[in-house]
């Protein structure tokens, strides 16, 4: 019989998207075994912490469902949006490796459930697997890499044209394959702070879109109706 | 993470060779295929965007390493690198670096450790 708990509601690490593209596409099954053994799960509800800036990591978290927004508090001590992530990917490794604190804090931005692997287990696994040492790096450079097209290069265009390319890019992350059309519940706040703007200026700007019928809004929802017209608008001063 | 440099420089020391360069001498170019990793024992290392060389994207000196990322990842490089100033570097072959890193644990875990903590606050590396 085996001897893995099963935890109700998410999946063996076996069969995790997580372990696809991820950290531990190169684990061998026993090593995946011990994990989902040992590791814990957690389902935050909007607006609750993963981890907070500032504190200590004690272990990874791998994101099964949900969106999470990766945030940090600017000098004037207003929350900034640095990026998001998506089911599948692994949070908190750099600063578990590096000994230093949480850089930047992790909010779900609707119900999400993650996985918590302890510093122990992942570190067995590092100095015992070398090809789950090279994915981890490869996935530093590519959030590098990835970096220089992010959000941070948004602050050079117009708001308009910013907001118009925050959309494209939160559909680009999050959307689905065979799905019509792409629709995220997002607060204004929020949009506010990935394209570095006021909360009244990015509501403007989002009237302006949904009066050009390129977006429909509803409460915080924002579906995107037209998005060859929305990629145009994030191009124009290309 | 002190331990963990001093280790790493430690065999780097022991296996690399040592090399000479003139100012304004290029390491190498972006879009080359990594073949080494550096150490600077003195002098000053600056990378460059080739479409604006006036305005270096990063500077090392002495005590930094160069290229860890490139050499696990297989990456190209993403900018040129060039002394500023006469440089004496130690270089450690690739082949050398991975066989390192697949066979001693506390190499790995150096370099893992080592890379992670030059990351901290690096755009794109928040958490």
């Amino acid at each position: 019989m085996s001897s893995i708990e099963i935890k109700s509601g998410f999946p063996e690490c076996q069969t995790c998207s997580c372990k696809k593209d991820g950290i531990f596409a190169h684990c061998a099954l026993e090593e995946l075994e011990v994990i989902t053994s040992n590791k814990s799960c957690t389902t935050y509800k909007r607006g609750q912490a993963i981890f907070q800036e500032g504190n200590k990591p004690f272990g990874i978290f791998c994101l099964t469902e949900g969106k999470v927004k990766i945030t940090k508090i600017g000098s004037e001590g207003k929350e900034q949006i640095v990026r998001f992530a998506k089911p599948g990917d692994t949070l908190g490794y750099r600063a578990l490796m590096s000994d230093t604190r949480y850089s930047a804090s992790a909010i779900a931005l609707e119900e999400c459930k993650a996985c918590f692997i302890s510093s122990h287990d992942f570190n067995e696994l590092i100095s015992k697997n070398y090809l789950v040492a090279k994915d981890m790096m490869r996935m530093l450079s590519n959030a590098l890499a990835d970096a220089e097209n992010s959000l941070a290069h948004l602050a050079t265009k117009p708001v308009r044209e910013r907001i118009a390319e925050a959309l494209i890019l939160l559909m680009r992350m999050y959307g689905k394959p065979n799905e019509k059309q792409f629709s995220i519940s997002l607060s204004r706040e929020d949009l506010a702070s990935m394209v570095g703007t006021a909360k009244e200026t990015a509501i403007r700007f989002l009237s302006e879109l949904k009066d050009e019928e390129i977006i429909s809004t509803h409460g915080s929802n924002i579906t995107i109706l037209n998005p060859d017209e929305l990629v145009k608008i994030s191009q124009m001063y290309d | 993470m002190e331990i963990a440099k001093d280790y790493l420089l430690e065999l780097i020391r022991k296996e690399g060779i040592v090399a000479a360069y003139d100012p304004q001498e290029v390491l190498f170019h972006k879009g080359e295929v990594p073949e080494f990793l550096f150490y600077i024992r003195n002098g000053t290392v600056v990378l460059i965007e080739a479409s604006d060389p006036v305005h270096p994207v990063a500077q090392f000196s002495m005590g930094n390493l160069i290229g860890v990322h490139e050499l696990i990842t297989g990456a190209t490089y993403r900018f040129s690198a060039i002394t500023e100033i006469s440089s004496s570097l130690m270089m450690m072959n690739k082949d050398r670096f991975e066989d390192l890193f697949q066979h001693d644990v506390t190499f790995r875990m150096s370099v893992v450790k080592l890379i992670s903590s030059e990351m901290t606050g690096m755009k794109g590396s928040y958490e």
